[in-house]
């Protein structure tokens, strides 16, 4: 009835279109993407390197673990580097689920104030450390002194980890359409869940039923906020939502008839906009109204522009 | 097999460890004339703690001669600004042993690495200290009730904990990526066991509305198991961002809190950052237990500089 080799091959066939881990096509172990003494001499390993896969990540960082799982968590590596002085920086690698998982959570690491360099899909340079976003990657470096020697070493060592990542770095559809409306310095968090939502934006009702992912932008004169929902009805039924509950409280209130959105809030020291275009939630916050509400219409536009389904990663 | 602490020996164990302040308080000194918060601000850590204790009544006043002091200092991560400084837990020890304790132990779960790695081992041994680590393996914890808990029935603490007359907390309060604040309360997460830490959260933590206060709900009940007699806070320098590991952006207040309540020191040291206390889930549900007091206009809160 079938060809003889049927019963063999066809196993070997589907096996071809299963989903393989990106460590495991490219070949990439996270010990891989470590200097090695052979390509440079002055910072070396200086202590054992730990590391975890999946939930284990509880042991490796008790306590800042969720955050990661909620991002979507592979495998972490974690080791000391040390150079002339006593002079120390710790690695960490994250290799995320995909580069738009990593890009999240780099994003919410960096801080607003970071210089930002080229190198990996995009770095950002604070005082004393480094988060570099390299395709499914995330690398911190932390000095732990403060001196030129750990500054160079900050950028030597982050060079040479980001290139011997040669994925590509692909940023969430959502921050590629939004990035167009901002300015260089604006800081921009990619959030794929309540906890990185919560840590960029302080909102009673967190997480909304149905939000899938989205964006908190913040910058010297505005701030904004997108939700991202699974399809319209959700988006509506999270803006009422929001409505009964600014009722409700004795820190909000309702400023005019939230008859037709957008509808304007008070939420403690805070005043917000808030709109909904399609799967879309938006909240904006800005002293200048005018401007806020000119920043409300651009963002309805650009989304959309975008249609529906929305801009899920 | 893990024992089961019976209502008579867990209500005996918590005599016990709070035992130590009030017996010495009414011995030797007036509580009421005493700070409820002492806070001493300085770049030298060791002696801005010296003083903060001293301000709060000495730590003769917690720690009765020939006593065993079980402490507990965060070791989380060699990161700056997030574990607790080492000339802090040195001057404690200092003062614990002058006070007569015949045995000063800091008790950890974490891996002896993560002490060598923050210099707080070797502030240890320095002081003349010891650290205690405690196997991750479930028998080595003992269960025990919180029948007060909303969320948290049950917790896991270490069974060598109740060996000890006194406890000590020291933490370095920071940003905490889970609840945005971490500090006395908190820290008690340290003597529970990890895996009964890790039901803090809701299996659909991810998309349960309530899933975040569920975790600060489980501290809160926690506290209502463990007291310990003093906390001795670092705000010297700590992180206010990418909490609890770092790295983040740093603030030095260079401030050492020292006090009994919990409530009131976390409520203190949120402020610090611009933090409203009464925000913070867990601050304000352990106010809510009785467990302290979160109006600081009520505390006698007194600063000095060293």
């Amino acid at each position: 009835m079938y060809p003889k080799h049927t019963k063999t091959l066809l196993p070997m066939v589907i096996c071809l279109f299963l989903p393989v881990p990106s460590t495991l096509f490219s070949g990439i172990e996270l010990t891989d993407l470590l200097p090695n003494p052979s390509e440079y001499l002055l910072w070396k390993e200086s202590s054992p390197i730990q590391k975890a896969k999946g939930e284990d990540l509880y042991l490796l960082i008790d306590g800042g673990a969720e955050l990661y799982l909620e991002y979507g968590f592979e495998e972490a590596l974690m080791v000391e580097y040390a150079a002339a002085d006593n002079n120390r920086i710790n690695i960490e690698i994250y290799r995320m689920k995909d580069s738009e998982s990593a890009y999240g959570i780099y994003s919410l690491k960096k801080s607003r104030s970071a210089k930002r360099l080229a190198i990996g899909g995009e770095a950002a340079r604070d005082d004393y450390y480094m988060n570099i976003w390299a395709g499914e990657y995330v690398i911190t470096l932390t000095g732990l002194q403060q001196n030129k020697e750990i500054d160079r070493g900050l950028d030597a060592l982050a060079e040479r980890i980001a290139a011997k990542i040669v994925s590509p770095s692909r940023l969430p559809n959502l921050v590629k359409n939004i990035r167009p409306l901002l300015d260089h310095n604006d800081d921009l968090a990619y959030f794929k869940g309540p906890l990185g939502f919560r840590n960029r934006f302080a909102f009673p009702i967190n997480p909304l039923p149905g939000m899938l992912t989205g964006i908190v932008s913040q910058s010297s004169d505005s701030e904004f906020t997108v939700i991202v929902f699974s399809d319209s009805a959700k988006a509506e039924t999270a803006l009422q939502l929001i409505i009964e509950t600014m009722r409700s409280r004795s820190d909000s209130r309702i400023l005019g008839e939230p008859i037709r959105p957008p509808i304007v809030v008070k939420h403690r020291k805070n005043r917000f906009l808030i709109d909904r275009t399609g799967s879309h939630l938006l909240l904006v916050s800005s002293p200048d109204q005018p401007g806020e509400k000119l920043l409300l219409d651009r963002l309805k536009a650009t989304l959309s522009s975008q249609g529906t389904p929305p801009l899920i990663d | 097999m893990n024992k089961r602490v019976n209502r008579r020996e867990f209500l005996k164990t918590g005599a016990v460890l709070s035992g130590g302040s009030m017996i010495a308080g009414s011995q030797f000194l007036d509580a009421g004339t005493l700070p409820d918060l002492a806070v001493v601000k300085g770049a030298d850590s060791y002696r801005s703690t010296i003083k903060a204790v001293e301000k709060i009544g000495g730590m003769g006043r917690f720690v009765p001669r020939n006593t065993k002091v079980a402490l507990l200092a965060n070791a989380q991560r060699n990161n700056p600004g997030a574990f607790t400084h080492p000339e802090i837990v040195k001057a404690v020890i200092h003062l614990c042993k002058e006070a007569g304790a015949v045995q000063i132990n800091f008790l950890s779960w974490l891996p002896r690495s993560n002490w060598e790695s923050t210099g707080l081992l070797q502030a240890i041994q320095a002081g003349g200290g010891q650290l205690v680590i405690v196997n991750n393996d479930e028998t080595m914890f003992r269960p025990t009730p919180i029948t007060k808990g909303v969320t948290l029935k049950e917790c896991r603490i270490m069974n060598c904990f109740f060996e000890y007359d006194v406890f000590i907390t020291m933490p370095i309060t920071k940003d905490h990526a889970g609840n945005k604040f971490t500090g006395t309360l908190k820290n008690m997460m340290g003597l529970n066991s990890p895996l009964n830490n890790r039901t803090f959260h809701k299996p659909n933590w991810t998309t349960d509305p309530e899933a975040i206060e569920y975790l600060d709900q489980c501290i809160a009940d926690l506290n209502l198991a463990l007291r310990p007699a003093l906390c001795v806070v670092d705000a010297t320098e700590f992180i206010i961002t990418n909490g609890p590991f770092g790295p983040g952006k740093l603030l030095s207040p260079q401030k050492v809190v020292v006090g009994t309540d919990r409530v009131a020191i976390d409520a203190y040291c949120a402020s610090l950052w611009g933090l409203d206390p009464a925000a913070i889930h867990s601050i304000a549900r352990a106010h809510a237990h009785g467990i302290g007091e979160i109006d600081l206009k009520k505390m006698v809160v007194k600063e000095y500089r060293n």
